[in-house]
């Protein structure tokens, strides 16, 4: 193919190659030929993209719609199922499970080395990967944050539960950690 | 390094359920709550984590939806 320019024919979509050679360029009446044409079919493709799409509005973007949806049904929420994980699998008795689990094993660990278990909470590792604080924390903001986005709330006894636990930790800040929770989560 | 190998998998895991329907979500919340509840070997903290962020990420999809709903409402 010899190089040359790209000249889209007027009217068609598919572009046609001329040639370099100054013999072969098109005369003054082939070209007046050519925006005549375009400009007969311009308006043509004007008028057809103005009656397919107005300008005004735009085309409706499709929602996906989740299967209850489509069933007519009412649609899930994240309160429904962290009401439903609390009433087939006890949640809050299961997150409570796993933090006197979780103290239990520093009890166990500071008995064999208590001067581990006498610094920062932040400096005291359990797991290597996570400090102790980042242990409690993010198991007390998992049972807010169920607590915030669903309508149950946490009982009396499940709060003395997590009080007891707390205040008897072998890391003294526990305490303390607790009573900060629980002004946090009250104000949410 | 295993704590970024644990942060990846936690946000690629959260990432792929992202976009599924609280019914497909349901089963992998009972999965997370039954791993939390019987721990095996090491910390459960990663399925605390994977849980709070699917729980926070279908918050903000929640809070997304009902602004998308009173924006549509206003202008209508």
């Amino acid at each position: 193919m010899t190089s040359g320019t790209v000249r889209y024919s007027y009217g068609t979509t598919q572009p046609t190659t001329t040639t370099a050679d100054p013999k072969a360029t098109e005369s003054g009446q082939d070209v007046e030929e050519n925006v005549q044409n375009w400009l007969n079919t311009a308006t043509v493709t004007e008028t057809t993209v103005a009656s397919a799409a107005p300008a005004s509005t735009p085309p409706p973007v499709p929602t996906p719609l989740s299967a209850a949806a489509l069933s007519g049904k009412k649609e899930l929420t994240m309160a429904d199922v962290i009401r439903k994980l609390e009433e087939e699998h006890n949640l809050v008795e299961q997150l409570i499970k796993n933090l006197h689990l979780y103290i239990e094993a520093v009890d166990k660990a500071s008995k064999e080395d208590p001067s581990k278990f006498d610094l920062d909470r932040m400096k005291i590792f359990m797991h290597q990967k996570y400090s102790h604080h980042q242990e409690v924390e993010l198991r007390l903001q998992l049972l807010t944050l169920c607590i915030v986005c669903s309508d149950f709330t946490i009982s009396k006894e499940q709060l003395k539960v997590i009080y007891d636990l707390l205040s008897s930790s072998s890391v003294t800040s526990d305490k303390d950690y607790f009573l900060y929770w629980v002004r946090n989560t009250c104000k949410k | 390094m295993q704590e970024d190998l644990t942060n990846i998998a936690i946000d690629k895991c959260s990432e792929m359920v992202k976009l599924d329907f609280l019914e497909g979500k349901q089963v992998t919340f009972e999965k997370l709550l039954q791993a939390v509840s019987t721990p095996k070997e090491g910390s459960t903290l990663p399925m605390v984590r994977l849980f709070l962020k699917m729980v926070r990420d279908e918050r903000e999809k929640d809070q997304y939806k009902s602004f998308q709903s009173s924006s549509a409402a206003t202008t209508a």
